[in-house]
C-alpha cells in the first residue's frame, strides 16, 4: 500500500488520469489440502502413519510450509485454528521442518509418523496448517492458508451418552411446523450419530423420511438439526418423530434416543375463510332482522295504509 | 329303503365329524406355518442406503447401511445383495455400529459381513455399517439392496429391500480421492494503492480480493482472516498507522470517511456474518475473526466470497509506504 507518498505524487496524477484503481501486483493462487475423511486407528502408546495431501492446482510452482496448530471444536462441526502450536502433540508429529516446493499442476503426499501417547479411548484431533509463502511486490501482501485436522481413533470401550431435545412449538398458524433438534454429547467421549426424522399427518398425510448420516459430536458440544412437516391439508395434526442412534459402550452395541411431537398446522386460509364465513352469517342475520317479517299485518308496517283502509 | 335312509342318517354326523377333524389339522398345520414363518420372513425395520459416489462406474465409493433388527437371534452373517449387475471393489469395512466386528467379502452382487464372534441380538437394535472400497455398477439406473441377517446355520433371521438409490452417468457429485479435501483460491496475492489526499477519488479507494471455496466436508467450512498485530503501518519515522475502522467485526460501522482502514465482505453460496450487512465495515484483527462460514458441502460449484479492502485518507495521514498482510484461512468443519 502506497499511501501519501508525496515522491509519487506525479505518479499518482499520472494514476488519476487513467482512473485511480487498484493496482493488483501479484496473480491468483490456489491451494488445496486433502485428509482421510475417516478416524486413523491409532493405539495408545504406538504410532499411527497416514499422510495428508497438498495439491497445487496453479500453473506455477508454489512453496507452502506446514506446521502444527491448536484447534477449537465448536457446535454444529465448526473448527477454528488457533495461533500457537498444540503442545499435547508437541515432539509426537513431526510435520516438513523446511517448507515444500510443490511443482505446477502436481501435488505431495506428506506422510506422517504420529507418536501416540497413553490416551483413553477416544477421538483425537492433530489440527494443523498450511500456508503458501508469500510472493509478489505489492505492500499489501494477502495470503491464502488451509487449516485442516487429522483424526485419530484410540480404540477401546469409552462412555458415550448423548440428549436430545426436540423443539416444535404445539400449534402452529402457517403451511407447515418446523422446528429443531437439538443433540447434545454429555458422555466422555466422541459419538459418531446417525439417525432419521419421520413425519406423518392426520388426516391423509403421506409418510415423510429425512435421513440423517453419520456425523460426529465431540464432549460437550451439540448439533442442531433443522426438522419440519407439512399437513396434507389446511388443518391437519403433524407428528414429528425423531430417531439418533449411536454407538454405546462398544461399537458393538447401540443406543437409540426418539423424540415425538405433534403440532396442529393450522392455513392463515382456514381463518380467512373461518372468517368470511363468519361474516357472511352475521351479514345473513341483520338482513333477515332488518326485513319486515310476512307473518306482520300491513298495518303494523305502515300506518297510513290502516288510515285508508 | 327305510334302512338306507336310517345308515344315511347315522352317517351325516359322521361325515360331520370327519370334516370338522380335517378341517381342525388344516387350522392348526396353518397356524403352524404361519407361526413358524416369521422366524424366517420378519422384515427389518427402519432400513436405509446411501453412497457417497452416485456415478457410475465410480471407484472407493462407500455403501452405508441402516436397519433395525425384528427378531431377536444370533445373527453369524449379514448380505447385502444389490440388485441389477456390476458390482464391482473389494470391500472394507468402514463402520460397524450395532454388530460385532467381523470380515467383509464380496461374491458377484453381495456384500457378505461375517462377525468375528456371533452374539444375541436383541429385536429392535439398530446397526449401521458402513464400506468402503466399492465400485458402482457402469450402468445407470435404480437400484435396491437386500439385507438378509442369517444365523450360523445359516437361516434367514431377518430381511428386507432398502429404498432405492439412483446411479447417473451425469451429475455433479463431487469426486474425491481423499474423503475430505478443501480447495482454496484467492485471485490476487498482492496489490496496491496509489492515494493522494489531494484529490478525492485518490484519497479514498478500495481494492478488492475474491476467493474461492470448495470442499466436500459434510458439515462445510469456516472462513477466518486476520491482519499482522501492526496494522497497516508505515516504516517511516514514528511508524505511523492508518486506524482501523472499527476494533473488530463486532463493532463494524458505516464507512466513517478518513482516515481510515477496513474492509467488508459480500459472497455467494457462504453465509457472511451479519456484522457485514448493510454495506458495514470492520477493522482487521491481528487474532483473526470469522468473517464466512458454510454448513454443508459446496459440492461442484465454489463459494465466492469478496473482500473490499478499503482505505482514506487526508491531510492528518503521514506520507510514506504502508504496508500489512492479510492471511485468510479456509478451514473444513468436522462431520
Amino acid at each position: 500500500m502506497v499511501a501519501t507518498l508525496l515522491a509519487t505524487v506525479l505518479a499518482v496524477a499520472s494514476t488519476a488520469a487513467a482512473g485511480g484503481s487498484a493496482k493488483a501486483v501479484g496473480g491468483a493462487r490456489a491451494l488445496a489440502v486433502s485428509v482421510p475423511a475417516d478416524p486413523v486407528p491409532a493405539r495408545a502408546g504406538g504410532v499411527a502413519r497416514t499422510l495428508i495431501r497438498v495439491v497445487n492446482p496453479n500453473d506455477f510452482a508454489v512453496t507452502v510450509v506446514i506446521r502444527s496448530r491448536t484447534l477449537a471444536l465448536g457446535d454444529n462441526g465448526k473448527v477454528s485454528i488457533g495461533s500457537g502450536a498444540d503442545p499435547r502433540w508437541a515432539g509426537r508429529v513431526r510435520f516438513p521442518r523446511t517448507p515444500l516446493r510443490i511443482p505446477a499442476q502436481s501435488y505431495r503426499n506428506v506422510p506422517l509418523s504420529i507418536s501416540v501417547p497413553h490416551l483413553s479411548p477416544d477421538l483425537y484431533f492433530v489440527g494443523f496448517l498450511v500456508t503458501p509463502v508469500a510472493t509478489g511486490g505489492g505492500s499489501l501482501t494477502v495470503v491464502n492458508q488451509i487449516g485442516s485436522f487429522l483424526t485419530l481413533d484410540v480404540p477401546g470401550p469409552r462412555l458415550r451418552l448423548l440428549t436430545g431435545h426436540l423443539h416444535l412449538p404445539t400449534f402452529v398458524l402457517g403451511s407447515e411446523a418446523s422446528g429443531e433438534m437439538r443433540v447434545t454429547n454429555l458422555g466422555h467421549a466422541s459419538v459418531t450419530m446417525w439417525g432419521e426424522n419421520d413425519t406423518t399427518s392426520a388426516p391423509g398425510g403421506a409418510f415423510q423420511q429425512q435421513r440423517l448420516g453419520p456425523s460426529l459430536l465431540p464432549v460437550g458440544r451439540s448439533r442442531s438439526i433443522a426438522v419440519s412437516g407439512k399437513p396434507r391439508w389446511p388443518v391437519g395434526i403433524v407428528t414429528v418423530t425423531t430417531r439418533v442412534t449411536y454407538p454405546g459402550r462398544t461399537a458393538a452395541e447401540t443406543r437409540e434416543i426418539v423424540l415425538t411431537r405433534r403440532v396442529i398446522v393450522v392455513s392463515p386460509w382456514v381463518l380467512a375463510a373461518l372468517g368470511g364465513l363468519i361474516v357472511l352469517i352475521a351479514a345473513a342475520w341483520w338482513r333477515r332482522r332488518r326485513r319486515p317479517s310476512r307473518n306482520q299485518p300491513a298495518s303494523a308496517l305502515d300506518p297510513a295504509a290502516g288510515q285508508t283502509a | 329303503m327305510n334302512l338306507r335312509t336310517a345308515n344315511r342318517a347315522v352317517m351325516r354326523p359322521r361325515k360331520r365329524l370327519t370334516r370338522l377333524a380335517l378341517g381342525a389339522v388344516a387350522t392348526g398345520a396353518t397356524m403352524l406355518v404361519l407361526t413358524a414363518l416369521p422366524a424366517g420372513a420378519a422384515t427389518l425395520t427402519n432400513m436405509s442406503w446411501s453412497v457417497s459416489n452416485n456415478q457410475v462406474s465410480a471407484a472407493n465409493t462407500s455403501y452405508s447401511y441402516s436397519f433395525k433388527t425384528t427378531t431377536a437371534g444370533t445373527i453369524k452373517s449379514i448380505t447385502f445383495a444389490v440388485s441389477g449387475a456390476g458390482l464391482a471393489g473389494t470391500p472394507t469395512i468402514t463402520r460397524a455400529y450395532g454388530i460385532g466386528a467381523g470380515t467383509v467379502a464380496r461374491a458377484g452382487q453381495t456384500i457378505t459381513y461375517t462377525v468375528t464372534t456371533a452374539a444375541a441380538i436383541p429385536a429392535g437394535i439398530p446397526i449401521y455399517i458402513e464400506f468402503g472400497g466399492l465400485t458402482n455398477s457402469s450402468t445407470a439406473g435404480s437400484y435396491t439392496t437386500t439385507i438378509t441377517t442369517l444365523s450360523a446355520v445359516p437361516a434367514t433371521i431377518d430381511n428386507g429391500t432398502t429404498p432405492a438409490v439412483t446411479l447417473a452417468a451425469n451429475n455433479t457429485a463431487v469426486t474425491v480421492n481423499l474423503a475430505k479435501s478443501l480447495t482454496f483460491t484467492v485471485d490476487t496475492t498482492a496489490f496496491e494503492l496509489d492515494m493522494d489526499p489531494s484529490l478525492g477519488a485518490l484519497a479514498d479507494q478500495s481494492a478488492t480480493v475474491g476467493l474461492t471455496v470448495q470442499t466436500n466436508a459434510n458439515s462445510g467450512y469456516t472462513l477466518a482472516v486476520a491482519d499482522n498485530a501492526t496494522g497497516l503501518q508505515s516504516s517511516g519515522t514514528g511508524n505511523p498507522v492508518i486506524a482501523k475502522v472499527s476494533t473488530g467485526k463486532a463493532t463494524s460501522v458505516a464507512w466513517p470517511g478518513a482516515p481510515a482502514w477496513g474492509y467488508t465482505v459480500t459472497g455467494t453460496g457462504a453465509t457472511i456474518d451479519p456484522a457485514f450487512s448493510g454495506s458495514k465495515y470492520a477493522g482487521y484483527t491481528s487474532g483473526g475473526e470469522t468473517i464466512a462460514t458454510r454448513s454443508g458441502t459446496t459440492g461442484g460449484s465454489a463459494d465466492t466470497i469478496s473482500i473490499a479492502n478499503r482505505v482514506a485518507i487526508n491531510y492528518t495521514s503521514a506520507s510514506g509506504v504502508y504496508s500489512d498482510t492479510i492471511t485468510y484461512t479456509a478451514t473444513p468443519n468436522y462431520n
